[in-house]
Formats: C-alpha cells, sequence, structure tokens
C-alpha cells in the first residue's frame, strides 16, 4: 500500500503584482511505499519544498491530487500521524528546548503529565537532555535541527516528512541523526526526506526520486541508478617500472600515481585484465583490482546535468 | 479549543518574553511614577493628576502592546515559518488565528489590569486622592476598547506587514476615537454641499468601532456622570465582542485559502 501518493501536482506560483507567473512543479507523479525510506532529490529550486508544503497544505496545489495515508490532502485528522520537519527551521527564540517541544504535545492534546513524560524521551533521542532548559533562541544551527527533528517526533508519525533534515550538523551529527532514522524505519516508520548530502541518501535510501525544475527525471533503487551508469574499473599497482607506462596508458581512461602507486581506470574488465597482465608480466605488485560503483553524486551530477 | 488555547498560552508566553514587552511596561510605569511627581507639584489637583496621567499611561501601554506586539505576531510565524509545524501538527488556519488574537488580548489584558491594580493601589494609599467605582468601570471599559484593537491588528497583520499594519492599526484607533466628530463634519460637509465626502464620512463612521464610548478618562477626572450604567456594564461590551467577532472572522476568511510563504 502507498502510503504517500502524488497525482498530477503542478504548482504554479504568482510572482509579483505585475501577474508574472513561475511554474515550479509540473505535473508530479510519485508513491511512496509504507515502511521505506525515500529520497527526494534534486538542485536547488527543483520543486522539493514547494512538494512538501503542498503535502501539509501550507500551499494549496494549482492543479492534482494526493493522497497521505489513502486520504486525500485536508482531512486534519490525518494529519495527527505526519511528522514535518522544515528546510532551515526558525522555532520560537524566547521558549527553551522543553518548552517548544511541550507546545507541540499540548497541541496535538497530550495532557500535561504526559506531554512531559513524551518530551523528555524525544529529548534524549535527538540527544538534546543536557540544552531543555536553554532557550531555542540560543541554539546553534545543528541543535535547532535536533529540536525540529524531536518537533516532528511528536505526533509519533506513522510518515516523516523531513526537508533536509542533515543540513548543518557536524559529521557526528549527520551520523546520529543517520542512525535515528534507521531507527525510525525499524519501528514502520516510513520516512520521506529531502536532502543534498548525496552520500547519506545513498547510505539509507530505499528508493530516491531525482526532481528537476518540477519534474521527476528519475525514480528508483539506489542500486537501480548506480548500476545504469556506465560500470568502470580501477587497476592499482605498486612498483612499476617507468617504461611499462607508455603502453598502459594507451588503454586505460585515465592514470594516476599517487605517491609511487600507479591506478588505472578503465572502462571494461577485458582491458582491466589486459592492463594488469601487461604490468605483471614486467613485475608490478598488483595490488587492488576493483570494479567501481559511480557514487549517487556522480549519478546525480550527470543526470540533472543532461537535463538542463 | 484545545488548540487555541495552547496557541493562546504560547503567544502569550512569547510575548511576555520579548523585549519590547518591558520596554512598554516600563515606560508605563515611569509614567505612573511622573504622575506622583506632578501630585506634588500642584497643590491640591492630586487626586486628578493621578488618575489622569495613571489612565493614560495605562491606555498607552495597551494600546503600544496591542499594535506593536499584535501586528508581529501572524506575521513573525509566517516569515520565520513556525506556522509551518503547528498546521503540520494538525491545528487549522482559524484555530491559529484565534488562538494569536486570544494570547495577544490575554498579554494586553493581563497587563492592563496589573497596572489597574497599581493605580488603585496608588489611589487608595495616596491622602489627597480615593477609589471610585468609576475608575474600575474606566479601567473595565478599556479593556473592551483593548479587544477591538487586538482584533484590528491581527486582521491587518493576517494580510499586510508589520508597519503597514502598525499604522493601519494606529489610524484605526485614532478615527475611533473621533468617530463623534467625524459624523459631525458629515453634517456640516452635507450642508455646504459636498455630499459625496459628506457620504464617505458617514460610511467610515458606520465602519469603524466608536472608540470613544469606551473611554471614561473626563468622567473619573472630573467625577462626571457617565449615564446609563446598563449600557457601560452590557450594550457596550457586547458591542466590543460583537465588533472583534465580525473582524477576526474576515481575518480567518482571508487567511484560510492563502499561500503562506
Ligand atoms: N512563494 C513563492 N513565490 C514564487 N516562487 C516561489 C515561491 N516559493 C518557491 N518559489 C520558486 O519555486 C521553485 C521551487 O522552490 P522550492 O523551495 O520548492 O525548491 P527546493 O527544491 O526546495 O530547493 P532547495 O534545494 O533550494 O531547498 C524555486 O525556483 C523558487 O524560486
Ligand atoms: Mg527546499
Amino acid at each position: 500500500m502507498s502510503i504517500l501518493r502524488i497525482q498530477n501536482l503542478t504548482k504554479v506560483y504568482s510572482k509579483g503584482v505585475f501577474g508574472g507567473k513561475f511554474r515550479a512543479l509540473n505535473d508530479l507523479n510519485l508513491e511512496v511505499e509504507e515502511g521505506e525510506i525515500f529520497g527526494f532529490l534534486g538542485p536547488n529550486g527543483a520543486g522539493k519544498t514547494t512538494t512538501i508544503k503542498i503535502l501539509l497544505r501550507i500551499i494549496f496545489p494549482t492543479s492534482g491530487q494526493a493522497w497521505l495515508l489513502n486520504k486525500p490532502l485536508g482531512e486534519l485528522s490525518e494529519l495527527h500521524k505526519i511528522g514535518y520537519m522544515p528546510e532551515n527551521p526558525y522555532f520560537y527564540r524566547f521558549l527553551t528546548g522543553q518548552e517548544f517541544v511541550m507546545f507541540y504535545a499540548k497541541l496535538i492534546g497530550l495532557n500535561h503529565e504526559d506531554a512531559r513524560k513524551k518530551v523528555d524521551r524525544l529529548l534524549d533521542i535527538v540527544g538534546l537532555s543536557y540544552a531543555k532548559k536553554t532557550r531555542v533562541g540560543e541554539y546553534s544551527k545543528g541543535m535547532v535541527t535536533r529540536i525540529g527533528l524531536a518537533q516532528s517526533l511528536v505526533t509519533d508519525p506513522t510518515l516523516l516528512l523531513l526537508d533536509e533534515p542533515m543540513s548543518g550538523l557536524d559529521p557526528i551529527g549527520r551520523r546520529e541523526i543517520r542512525d535515528l532514522i534507521v531507527q525510525l524505519k525499524e519501528q514502520k516508520k516510513t520516512i520521506f526526506f529531502c536532502s543534498h548530502i548525496l552520500a547519506d541518501v545513498e547510505m539509507l535510501c530505499d528508493r530516491v526520486a531525482i526532481l528537476n525544475k518540477g519534474e521527476l527525471i528519475k525514480l528508483g533503487t539506489v542500486q537501480e541508478l548506480l548500476s545504469s551508469g556506465p560500470a568502470k574499473y580501477i587497476v592499482s599497482f605498486d612498483n612499476l617500472p617507468l617504461e611499462a607506462l607508455p603502453e598502459l596508458q594507451t588503454i586505460a581512461d585515465s592514470h594516476q600515481d599517487i605517491s609511487g602507486i600507479h591506478h588505472f581506470t578503465v572502462n571494461n574488465p577485458e582491458e582491466a585484465h589486459k592492463i594488469a597482465e601487461l604490468a605483471m608480466a614486467k613485475n608490478a605488485n598488483l595490488i587492488e583490482f576493483r570494479p567501481e560503483r559511480g557514487t549517487l553524486e556522480d549519478y546525480f551530477v550527470r543526470e540533472v546535468g543532461t537535463h538542463e | 479549543m484545545n488548540k487555541i488555547w495552547t496557541i493562546a498560552l504560547n503567544t502569550y508566553k512569547e510575548a511576555v518574553r520579548n523585549k519590547i514587552f518591558y520596554i512598554i511596561a516600563v515606560f508605563a510605569l515611569v509614567l505612573l511614577a511622573f504622575s506622583l511627581i506632578l501630585a506634588t507639584l500642584a497643590l491640591g489637583e492630586d487626586d486628578r493628576i493621578i488618575k489622569h496621567v495613571g489612565l493614560s499611561a495605562i491606555n498607552i501601554f495597551g494600546l503600544l502592546m496591542a499594535a506593536f506586539v499584535g501586528v508581529n505576531l501572524v506575521y513573525e510565524e509566517l516569515e520565520k515559518r513556525t506556522v509551518y509545524t503547528i498546521i503540520a501538527s494538525g491545528a487549522s488556519r482559524s484555530q491559529f488565528l484565534l488562538g494569536k488574537f486570544l494570547g495577544l488580548f490575554m498579554t494586553v489584558a493581563a497587563n492592563v489590569l496589573i497596572m489597574g491594580l497599581l493605580l488603585s493601589a496608588l489611589v487608595i494609599f495616596w491622602p489627597q486622592s480615593n477609589l471610585s467605582a468609576l475608575l474600575i468601570m474606566a479601567i473595565y471599559m478599556f479593556l473592551f476598547e483593548m479587544m477591538m484593537v487586538c482584533a484590528i491588528a491581527i486582521l491587518f497583520s493576517s494580510f499586510s506587514t508589520p508597519v503597514l499594519s502598525a499604522v493601519l492599526t494606529f489610524m484605526c484607533w485614532m478615527i475611533g476615537h473621533m468617530s463623534e466628530d467625524l459624523l459631525e463634519w458629515a453634517r456640516r460637509l452635507a450642508e455646504q454641499g459636498s455630499a459625496g465626502l459628506a457620504k464617505f464620512l458617514t460610511v467610515i463612521y458606520y465602519f469603524l468601532p466608536n472608540l470613544e464610548i469606551y473611554n471614561l478618562k473626563n468622567q473619573v477626572v472630573y467625577h462626571e456622570d457617565i449615564g446609563s450604567i446598563f449600557y457601560h456594564v452590557m450594550v457596550y461590551p457586547v458591542y466590543a465582542i460583537i465588533y472583534s467577532a465580525i473582524l477576526l472572522i474576515i481575518a480567518i476568511l482571508s487567511f484560510s485559502r492563502r499561500d503562506f510563504k
């Protein structure tokens, strides 16, 4: 069952008083399955935030439809099972972290006692217990991200919409949030998130969609996307006699000499083999022979580039 | 209702922790203290001066709070996108707006009441002055004036920028206090043959609240008769409530279908 379904969603913003129009989303179709971690990618201005805002009824679509948890948008009660974290969140400066999350707990109707317990637990989960009495206005960027995540979990959501949850975090923080997202998946939650940090997306996501200029240009599992790219092989040697170099270079796609270790990149296994044989015949030590999967980043840059 | 109340309490909390709150409060207290100095200087006029300056301080305080804090409330939530997470938590836009209004009114009312208590204590303990029922009545009536000003501020801020909203709110407040004069001008203009302008002023008269009926300062200071008690205790307050409700309904309508930035 798809927990999130988007059908022919289009958003045209009117710009300025003179009636300029801007098509931020064009006929978007997308389905997210229950329990998956779904990465929603695209360059700046692709329409990612626009999509999430429409799902939450912060803005209204020009045309098209969407269903969250099998209900058409706008059925309030369903929003209770959705967690949302905005991009670059900016929260009430004058509230302490605890009061801030408490506000949302009360907003969904928890009584004081339950709200308190829940808030303490959530602050613990996002690693902010130590700062719960500090005003949000004094939080660092990473702390604001964390409190935003705590806020998004207040509803015990089955579906989480996270708009760039890793931005502004240090490597340790990113790792922690990644672990948290995996934990949430284990609790059978569905996570739909936008991100520009493709290494994280690659590690986390079951499926990704790539959006560009309001249009969906790619959809699939990370594996599918990566294996659709050209395959590459890397062969590396130690002790390579210099006279062997020119011949190998003509076969290889590219060559790198990093402190005496020679790396050759080729496009197919046959060439890789040939290079290995030639070099070893000259008494070089083969130290590495591996297929190289492109990263999601390579893929992203290539795909978005071809759609320019 | 629970959601509205939660948003209102949060608004109140935010408002009283804002710097502008203290600036206005200190300003009002200074005025109150100033009335004492004036009272000791102007012999025999103690009672009038304390009550006049005291009530004025409360009025100014209330107005500045309602206008400056009020016009920022909704705008800031939109600007800083805090409204997104509130809507995402399942609160509706009307609940949000009503919560903001209620929180604003609570903030203003609580502080008008505290200052009213201070002023009452002052006149009780000041030898040449005394607490009159009229003074209490004046503060009671002022609360209803503030209710309308809060609703006006929320209405403007639901579709316009803080600066413009503040200007418009002040204008409404001023014209609201000149409401009787407006009718008088309209009558004179009609006599002089400017029927169009006269109509315009009359329309404004009917659209803007008559705030002057909530101003009992002169009656308090000069111990004048205020006329019907029933009107002051019941009719005017009910008018204020209905007027505010209509403004809020308009605000909700303009707010509920628009895209938030
Ligand atoms: N309120 C608005 N009025 C007019 N245009 C807008 C509005 N909001 C967004 N846009 C435009 O719509 C496009 C998509 O914006 P959106 O915020 O959805 O991008 P995004 O994919 O989230 O980008 P980013 O990665 O930078 O967050 C952008 O070109 C933006 O300029
Ligand atoms: Mg965005």
